[in-house]
């Protein structure tokens, strides 16, 4: 799993490609709590890259979600059957936001 | 700890299982039930359920429940974090379908209820990605069987 976080203050994008596993997902964790920890006033989770999610990446999301709470609005950015199915299966993105690309996910349209 | 193997072979010689595996069968016996094990199992099987004649969509849905399937083991199994998985694929020409069955020697711990859910979707995913699914805890530990039809040859 590779990480990389990029923006300004305002919104911080994070980009994920790999696998998140039981192994990775406490990485990605970490990463993610970090970012959050700056407030930013978005913060847009880019698993366009990821080729498998498991359901400790769920966790993580719903997790990450939470922490960002009411100041930090939480974005994810997902396509394809690895990463949106489970998203979808789970009803995930009823809790979150979920874009089909980095720009509209970092302008906030629906 | 031969003595061990030598059971589990016959435990597992010359039951049902073996008359059903008329064709490829895929199988990992006593694998450690450890999380850096389970992505090469994973690609191991995704790469036999395409050679079995899964479509694209079925052998993504059978790596990720047959993941989540060993997760469990891994994660709720053994409480002194030792012990063994037992990963089978068949394929059933006469269902026109194949099986994956994930097994255990354990007693699962089941979780208790937190707020966040935390690892709780497992089993839900299992059982929407699979055709069919059971969750079967007997005295000697628990067995997950899922299945996914063959594609319709074209």
């Amino acid at each position: 799993m590779g990480v990389i976080t990029e923006g300004d203050e305002r919104t911080l994008v994070v980009k994920v490609s790999g696998e998140i596993d039981l192994v990775t997902s406490p990485q990605l964790e970490q990463e993610l709590t970090r970012a959050l920890d700056t407030r930013p006033e978005a913060l847009v989770l880019d698993i366009t890259g990821v080729t498998f999610l498991s359901s400790a990446g769920l966790a993580v999301l719903v997790g990450m979600h939470q922490y960002a709470g009411e100041h930090t609005r939480f974005r994810v950015v997902a396509d394809g059957a690895a990463t949106l199915r489970p998203i979808q299966l789970m009803g995930l993105d009823g809790e979150f936001p979920v874009y089909p690309s980095t720009a509209e996910a970092v302008a906030g349209r629906a | 700890m031969d003595t061990d193997r030598a059971d589990q072979a016959r435990s597992r010689g010359g039951g049902r299982e073996s008359l059903e595996t008329s064709t490829a069968e895929l199988g990992y016996h006593a694998v450690p039930a450890s999380a850096d094990r389970l992505p090469a199992l994973r690609r191991a099987l995704m790469d036999w359920a395409t050679q079995a004649g899964l479509s694209a969509d079925n052998v993504e849905a059978l790596g990720l429940s047959s993941y989540e399937a060993m997760a469990n083991v891994v994660e709720h199994a053994y409480t002194d974090g030792d012990g063994v998985l037992d990963l089978t694929a068949v394929c059933l020409p006469a269902e026109n379908r194949v099986r994956v069955t994930v097994a255990d020697r354990g007693e699962w711990t089941v979780p208790p209820a937190r707020p966040d859910m935390r690892n709780g979707r497992g089993l839900p995913l299992i059982r929407r990605l699979a055709d069919e699914s059971e969750v079967v805890a007997g005295s000697v530990g628990t067995t997950v069987r899922m299945w996914w039809s063959l594609s319709v040859a074209r």
